[in-house]
């Protein structure tokens, strides 16, 4: 073995020629499924294979190429991309903490208001001693 | 006989003839004047409303550490700045020694003893009116307990037992109803987490039921909470709650019921603009989300042709470009609505975001339907029920009419104009269809056999239709396989709504929405003047056809016997009896734009 020759590359899924076969095989995919439906005159359960399989190739090349040139830095996110925090598993990077208003469990339900009435009122048992007090001056 | 002597002879026959002749004409001028007016009301309505003040519950809730101030003082509040006319607080000589009819509300009084049970009962004899609230009777003068007794025989009723369900704490009101029209259908009115938990009723005559939040349907006999009766000349009014639920009511609309129940109990007609038209007393809304296994959209289709009515398929634009002959074939009989471009929701995301998606949307949609066809798209549904105010707005722009929302986009079982953008009129804005039933993943997700889930849903239909509200029935195209659940429950369902057809306004949901903008356009007050007169403003554009008006009836089956314009040129609206207790005006005429006068005659 040569003492310089290069390492293997840890990635050699990756290589250009795998992107490129990659390409190449979506690209027949598409275009493929796009004429079969073009010409196909029946719905069936075949060109609704056909259908899925374009609308998730033409998914995927739509996506690789927003992700592709889309700035993912700070403040230039494409708003249709939804990405973690940059730095989130930096120890170092400085975020919003949450604070005391903003924790997630939710708040404990208001207390019940006080009872108004005596709380056995309804409780048929319940017979407490009562002599009647009538109040009012007119009482006979 | 000289001719003098001849006159003189016949003096009394001619004063006689006169006397005769003139009593005639003044009959006939009494006649004429009777029908050429309203004709007085068999009864005027009751006056005053006696607040009684139990001294044996105030005694007894002082005793015990409470006071019945606190539950009586709602009513002072409620009489005194709401409703606005007279009232009385009656004390106990005075009810013993007899007050002259009037509305007698009994607020929470649990302890009356026997002569003051006599009291009420002869007073509601002699054709008094009462409301009664919560535990009214249950205890007796001394505080022993009476059992419910007192009220059940009062009103014909049951106390089957109280509230103990933690979420069943919202008052479901019954629109267009004779007691609760002033609020709308099955308006959610929150009753609070309280210690004086309410009791349910069993009752053929109910106003209101109880429901948790989401309205899960419960027996038919556990959950009354209004219940009323008319026996001979005496009306009287239960209310399973007590005043102390009125704090609970933020929405303040328990005073606005309070309105339409005292209305009720004095016997005084009212007359208000009906939420449907046609005099029909619900309405129901059957759409699709057209998805997954787009396919399945056929076989509810079907349903709906084999019934003749109309439903609304809200497409996922995305997977319906692979099926457009299968669009084109539901278009030519229902209505075809948007379900965005893909199956994720809107809320919280970026306007800019938004926007794109539903450019993408009728981008779709014209791909499929073509440019003519496109301005008839007007419906929208998001997907996982998953929008916010700026979905809306960009709906609107895009020429959408109306959206079918979740549960929680209003309180109560009616469509709803967009607050989204505040400064629109009810011409522009867009009209909201709240989902209040049941959708087809409410069923599924409870792992129902299809016997229970068929019951559910039968009693879905009954409570929907008994308070007078707009039923959404959901179903997903991916649960409409022709053996799945939902096939088998939507069969009964459209057969139970086919048997109530001519008292349900069933509608597309552009249909839905092009009547609530037109009923929009009616203006009428109904606290304003009497149920002898109707005015009413229809404002521009005009063009409504079906407004209809419910007069209530100071009695039983006591009717309006006719109504006349007082502008000769106007088109009469038709009379027609709906029940007991109300009858309906119905213009099946299209009304312009203008001022509108009618005189009733009771």
């Amino acid at each position: 073995m040569k003492i310089n020759a290069p390492s293997p590359s840890p990635l050699p899924f990756f290589s250009p020629r795998v992107l490129l076969l990659a390409a190449l095989v979506s690209g027949v995919l598409v275009l493929g499924s796009a004429v079969t439906l073009l010409v196909t005159r029946v719905e069936d359960g075949t060109s609704s294979v056909w259908a899925r399989t374009y609308n998730a190739v033409e998914m995927f090349w739509r996506d690789t190429i927003r992700l592709s040139f889309t700035n993912r830095r700070i403040g230039g996110v494409a708003p249709a991309v939804f990405v973690a925090p940059p730095g989130l598993l930096d120890q170092k990077t400085p975020f919003n903490w949450l604070d005391e208003a903003q924790r997630v469990e939710p708040p404990a339900d208001a207390a019940p208001p006080p009872p108004q009435a005596p709380v056995r009122l309804l409780d048929p048992a319940w017979q407490p001693s009562f002599s009647g007090g009538l109040q009012d001056k007119d009482a006979q | 006989m000289t001719p003098l002597q001849t006159s003189r002879a016949d003096r009394p026959w001619r004063l006689t003839r006169r006397l005769v002749l003139g009593g005639f004409l003044s009959l006939s001028a009494w006649i004429g004047s009777a029908a050429a007016t309203p004709t007085a009301l068999a009864a005027a309505p009751l006056e005053p409303v006696y607040l009684y003040a139990s001294p044996v519950t105030a005694a007894f809730f002082s005793a015990n550490g409470a006071s019945y101030d606190a539950l009586k003082g709602r009513w002072r509040t409620y009489l005194r700045t709401f409703y606005g006319k007279s009232y009385r607080e009656v004390s106990r000589a005075h009810l013993l020694a007899g007050i002259p009819p009037g509305v007698l509300v009994l607020g929470s009084a649990v302890l009356l003893d026997d002569q003051e049970r006599k009291a009420i009962a002869a007073f509601a004899a002699a054709g008094g009116s009462v409301l009664a609230t919560w535990g009214t009777g249950a205890r007796d003068g001394k505080g022993q307990w009476a059992g419910y007794g007192f009220i059940e025989n009062l009103l014909q009723m049951k106390v089957t037992d109280p509230v103990t369900g933690p979420d069943e704490r919202y008052l479901n009101t019954f629109g267009d109803h004779p007691l609760t029209w002033a609020v709308p259908a099955g308006q959610r009115i929150f009753l609070g987490d309280i210690a004086e938990k309410p009791l349910h009723v069993e009752s053929p005559h109910l106003a209101a039921r109880y429901f948790d939040w989401q309205r899960m349907a419960t027996p038919k006999n556990t959950n009354g909470a209004i219940a009323f009766l008319e026996k001979d000349t005496s009306r009287r009014v239960y209310f399973g709650f007590s005043e102390a639920s009125w704090d609970a009511d933020t929405n303040l609309a328990l005073p606005k019921m309070l309105d339409s129940v005292m209305a009720w109990l004095r016997h005084q007609p009212m007359i208000f603009k009906a939420a449907w038209p046609d005099a029909h007393l619900s309405a129901q809304l059957l759409e699709m989300d057209t998805e997954d296994k787009f396919p399945n959209a056929v076989n509810f289709a079907n349903e709906l042709d084999a019934a003749s009515l109309r439903g609304t398929f809200y497409l996922l634009t995305g997977a319906a470009l692979a099926h457009r002959e299968l669009v084109h074939k539901l278009s030519d009989k229902h209505e075809i609505g948007y379900h965005a471009e893909l199956h994720a929701g809107f809320k919280g995301k970026t306007p800019a975001s938004q926007q794109t998606r539903l450019n993408t949307m009728v981008s779709e949609m014209k791909d499929l339907v073509g440019f003519r066809a496109l301005p008839g798209v007007s419906g929208f549904r998001a997907p996982t029920e998953s929008w916010d105010d700026t979905t809306e707005k960009l709906l609107r722009k895009l020429g959408v009419r109306h959206h079918v929302a979740d549960p929680a986009a209003t309180e109560a079982r009616l469509p709803v104009f967009s607050s989204a953008e505040p400064g629109l009129g009810t011409e522009e804005a867009l009209v909201v269809l709240p989902r209040t039933q049941m959708d087809d993943l409410s069923y599924l997700g409870r792992r129902l056999d299809p016997q229970k889930a068929s019951e559910l849903s039968m009693l879905d239909f009954d409570y929907v239709h008994e308070a007078g509200a707009l039923g959404v029935l959901s179903v997903h195209s991916q649960n409409y396989a022709s053996d799945g659940l939902m096939a088998k429950l939507i069969p009964p369902y459209i057969k139970r709504l086919q048997q109530h057809r001519d008292k349900i306004f069933v509608a597309s949901g552009s249909d839905m929405e092009a009547w609530w903008r037109a009923r929009e356009r009616v203006v009428h007050d109904a606290f304003t003047g009497s149920a002898s007169r109707l005015s009413f403003e229809v404002r521009a554009p005009g063009h409504v056809k079906g407004v209809t008006f419910i007069v209530t009836h100071p009695a039983p089956d006591q009717a309006p016997k006719s109504v006349k314009a007082i502008n000769p040129q106007a088109p009469l609206p038709e009379l027609k009896r709906l029940d007991a207790y109300r009858s309906a005006l119905v213009f099946k005429q299209v009304l312009q734009a203008g001022l509108y006068d009618y005189s009733l005659a009771f």
